[in-house]
């Protein structure tokens, strides 16, 4: 039973990640990335040396910033786009239920987006050995980090899709994503002024919301720290996956319900 | 339409739960200057500065901020809220060395007796660039170099970045004819700093030894002073005009000091009562200046 799952999931993420490689999604990302990267390393060009940390910082951002539009721009449509092309009924007329098709885009996107930030990385890494910059051992740790939040992130947008429009699906989780730091950091400042109700309702989000900004290493690796010790990449999975987990739930349950 | 009500009614709901969480929150942070009268005036004159000026601003507001983290190996520090300066929980960010303190002030990412978020805060302590700030050492600070000749040419306007890079490349011996260059590079994109004639004054007079070019920058950043509304300045204006008043007392003090070994002692005592003339002047906007009234007790009616 287990292993049928298995197989209907892999062949709809397989679906979905031919469908995004058609339409030439990544190559777009790649051309942003190659400009952005290069005017990173403009910088160091116009003769102001040593900001090896600034440039291992801007090239890092870029990475996480195109990554995470990636994400939730493939993401954010995939359901939409199965329902208004009306491709969805031809899949559903197959044993495949709702929460199959939910859970399959989802890894479909999750591979796809893998797939973007490993392109993105490796522009990256190239372009800092270039310059001779080397990011270290952590580095390998941060992509590992990024790929777990563009887990978490694949499966927060996809269960928004449900409920909004694409557009505005985009617009929430690009918030969430981007503003995950500025939250984090405003709750924690916010909290020590106020008290009762605000307090609890301020932590009560904290909790509530997944804390995106965990995941980013970038900081540690433009600085040259050492390695983070494995138990912590460890239950950064295990809070990713308690995310994903409750996000598809809510996605699927909404999704029974939707009149196609 | 059900879903447009849902929408509508969260969306109510969230402004009243953010009405109630601001209504428990208090202000205690002031936030800071941005653009100083003069920088302003020249983002208004230039069509290059208006198109770009904004850019460049924050570009190098960026990098400003981005230097501090590169003195504390990448660990984001932020002003003490009133509530946290008498929490002795909260953690201090004091150094080693008396240049590495940094009164009022903590890590961004809270230490782990003052975070009330459990296992998440420990995680975030992990991942983020975050130590043990009580006792700290600054990175070299020469690494912070580039950023700083980085900003001043994103904005040749940034005073801040002329400033204190000039005194951070001045903490290295070899690099003090650099760091007068530096400066006085500042001092032709802002004719009219006060805190860069006040900073030349230092530099001239505390690293170089040359009166003369010390008393002529400190004289003109006071006359800055004296044209401008005091309500107006920054801080950080505020503290260099008061630094200039000290350092000129002070090149009095030596100066008459000079004259007096020399055997000219009426020499002595007219640049004594220069020194006087300026320290009572400093008294009026700085009632409490130690250097002023340490000179006034000491070279008193001599």
């Amino acid at each position: 039973m287990l292993r049928r799952k298995f197989v209907v999931w892999g062949a709809l993420a397989q679906a979905a990640v031919l469908e995004a490689v058609r339409r030439k999604d990544l190559y777009v990302a790649m051309i942003l990335s190659f400009l952005m990267i290069g005017m990173a390393a403009l910088v160091g060009r116009f003769g102001v040396q040593g900001l090896d940390i600034f440039l291992k910082s801007a090239t890092l951002t870029v990475i996480n910033l195109l990554s995470v539009i990636l994400t939730i721009v493939f993401a954010a449509r995939q359901m939409p786009e199965e329902i208004s092309r009306r491709t969805i009924y031809p899949l559903l007329a197959r044993p495949i239920s709702r929460t199959d098709l939910l859970i399959g885009k989802f890894l479909g996107v999750f591979v796809l987006s893998g797939m973007g930030l490993l392109t993105f990385a490796l522009i990256g890494w190239g372009a800092l050995t270039a310059y001779g910059l080397h990011p270290g051992a952590i580095f390998w740790q941060y992509l590992i980090l990024r790929l777990f939040v563009l887990m978490l992130l694949s499966a927060v947008t996809i269960t928004i899709s449900v409920f909004l429009t694409p557009q505005a699906t985009v617009t929430i989780t690009l918030l969430l994503a981007v503003g995950s730091q500025a939250f984090s950091q405003s709750t924690l400042l916010l909290d020590k002024t106020s008290q009762g109700i605000g307090q609890v309702l301020l932590r009560g989000f904290y909790f509530l919301l997944p804390e995106l900004n965990l995941f980013d290493l970038s900081g540690k690796v433009s600085h040259g720290w050492k390695p983070v010790p494995v138990w912590v990449l460890v239950a950064l999975l295990g809070y990713a996956l308690l995310h994903c987990l409750v996000s598809l739930t809510v996605g699927a349950m909404r999704f029974k319900k939707v009149a196609l | 339409m059900r879903n447009e009500l849902a929408i509508g009614t969260l969306c109510i709901t969230g402004l009243v739960l953010a009405g109630k969480i601001g209504q428990s929150v208090q202000p205690q942070l002031k936030a800071p200057v941005g653009l100083t009268l003069h920088q302003q005036e020249a983002l208004e004159e230039s069509a290059v500065a208006s198109l770009f000026g904004e850019f460049r601003a924050s570009v190098a507001d960026f990098l400003w901020l981005e230097s501090d983290r590169y003195l504390h190996f990448g660990v984001g520090t932020r002003g003490r809220l009133d509530s946290e300066k008498e929490n002795k929980k909260v953690g201090a960010v004091k150094g080693k060395a008396a240049h590495d303190n940094h009164h009022d002030e903590t890590t961004i990412v809270p230490n782990a007796e003052a975070d009330w978020r459990g296992v998440l805060g420990n995680f975030e302590r992990q991942t983020q660039p975050y130590m043990d700030m009580s006792h700290h050492e600054e990175r070299d600070a020469k690494e912070t170099l580039p950023l700083f000749r980085l900003m001043t040419w994103t904005n040749p306007h940034f005073v801040q970045g002329y400033v204190h890079g000039a005194m951070q490349m001045a903490r290295v011996n070899a690099k003090l004819p650099e760091a007068l260059a530096f400066l006085l590079e500042g001092e032709r994109n802002n004719p009219d700093s006060l805190s860069i004639q006040a900073t030349l004054c230092e530099l001239y007079f505390v690293r170089l030894v040359k009166l003369e070019e010390a008393l002529a920058h400190g004289n003109k950043a006071l006359l800055l002073y004296s044209q401008k509304d005091r309500k107006t300045l920054s801080r950080d204006e505020d503290e260099d005009a008061n630094n200039a008043f000290r350092w000129l007392v002070l090149i009095y003090r030596d100066l008459g000091d000079a004259r007096r070994k020399a055997g000219d002692t009426s020499g002595a005592q007219q640049l004594y009562a220069q020194g006087r003339r300026l320290a009572n002047a400093c008294l009026q906007y700085y009632p409490e200046d130690p250097t002023a009234i340490t000179f006034l007790r000491s070279f008193a009616g001599k």
